[in-house]
């Protein structure tokens, strides 16, 4: 009971002088207690705020001077709106803002995305220049290398280049003694130009054959040309189709090497055909 | 004339009581034209609406009760401007939400690579 006294006397005591809370007040102000956890209100502050507040103690006024309810709701209401007023313009600073970031973020986005995409074109560009400089780098050596193989093919014929083509010769210790035909010892290079002439299909050969054994000319360019045919014949056995060869005989002086008397020689003329 | 006979009646709702204040009607009426051109009836409806109804009652009962009508004015005003900052609100809101859309979700998965 005793707590109670105190309580009671003041309840007697503003009795008559305390106002009905008005519920619009009470309303305002716990409207108005949340406000400090409105972050972007708290940032701004615009000024409906400040006119919030006015509203706000205007109704406390009314309210402590027991002015009629309508009239303290209304200050009440108001600033209650004002409130939600402040905050939508708080709001609206905030997500300006944010815009803004965006908005930047947005540029920044663009750039890099236009930057890399001119990168990529300059990268594949190089790329394509590289490319292009290595096939033609492969293609350089692969015709480097075959003329190299050219080369040293003809070398290993013992051919020696001269106006019209590659000349080698069959010296006459290749032939059989008193015969037209070439030895056997011969056989290694006839191979030899064989192969080659297998490699090279594209070539073509003149056989020429020179004769000092008959003390006539004629008898002799006879001679001749049956040794070069002989030749012709080997090769002909070796695969060779006749249109790549032709032979003939010819006056012994014609021969690039003075031939001893009873001496037979051939001497082959590799050409390469006419470059395109 | 025909006014004649209101004059006395004028005269003493005029003495009893405080009028309008010069201008609140006009001012009431600028907010709601103003949200409605924003196009308020779309985004804060409610809040237009409760403008659009006490700017009525509020312009009925300017000359029985012009206390009650310069509250309802008042309130009418503010509600129109609330219903304005809504609408701004939520235009700015949607704007962002398109904006932000644009961006990739990784700003870093941007890039090509």
């Amino acid at each position: 009971m005793k707590p109670l006294i105190p309580v009671i006397i003041a309840m007697l005591a503003s009795g008559c002088s305390t106002p009905i809370p008005n519920s619009q007040l009470q309303e305002a102000e716990a409207s108005y207690r949340q406000a400090p956890q409105d972050k972007p209100l708290q940032r701004f502050q615009p000024a409906s705020l400040n006119d919030g507040y006015q509203w706000l103690r205007r109704a406390q006024e009314l309210q402590q001077d027991n002015e009629p309810p309508e009239q303290v709701g209304h200050a009440a209401y108001m600033s209650s709106r004002l409130l939600e007023i402040a905050h939508e313009q708080s709001l609206q600073r905030a997500l300006s803002e944010q815009q803004q970031r965006t908005e930047q973020q947005l540029r920044d986005w663009q750039q890099q995305e236009y930057e890399a995409s001119v990168r990529k074109t300059e990268l594949a560009a190089a790329e394509k220049i590289r490319q292009q400089q290595e096939a033609k780098d492969r293609a350089a050596a692969l015709v480097k290398s075959r003329q190299e193989a050219y080369q040293q093919a003809l070398a290993a014929l013992n051919a020696e280049k001269v106006e019209t083509g590659w000349q080698l010769s069959f010296a006459p210790d290749l032939f059989s003694k008193g015969k037209t035909e070439l030895s056997s010892q011969a056989d290694g290079q006839i191979d030899s130009l064989a192969q080659f002439l297998i490699r090279y299909p594209d070539h073509q050969l003149r056989i020429r054959g020179f004769s000092n054994q008959a003390s006539n000319d004629k008898t002799n360019l006879q001679l001749a040309t049956q040794s070069a045919q002989s030749l012709y014949r080997a090769l002909l056995f070796r695969a060779i189709l006749p249109e790549r060869m032709s032979f003939a005989g010819a006056a012994k002086e014609a021969s690039s090497v003075k031939l001893e008397s009873g001496q037979k020689r051939i001497e082959v003329l590799i050409q390469a055909p006419d470059k395109p | 004339m025909r006014i004649a006979p209101l004059l006395p009646l004028l005269l003493l709702v005029g003495c009893a009581q405080t009028p309008v204040p010069d201008g609140l009607l006009a001012r009431s009426q600028e907010a709601i034209l103003n949200a409605e051109n924003l196009d308020a009836s779309n985004f804060a409806p409610i809040e237009l609406n409760s403008a659009q109804t006490k700017l009525k009652q509020g312009r009925d009962q300017i000359l029985q009760d012009p206390a009650a009508a310069t509250r309802l004015l008042e309130q009418a005003e503010i509600d129109a401007r609330l219903a304005a900052e809504k609408t701004r609100s939520a235009k700015a809101q949607t704007r962002l939400n398109e904006l932000q859309s644009q961006l990739p979700s990784d700003p870093a998965a941007g890039n090509l690579q």
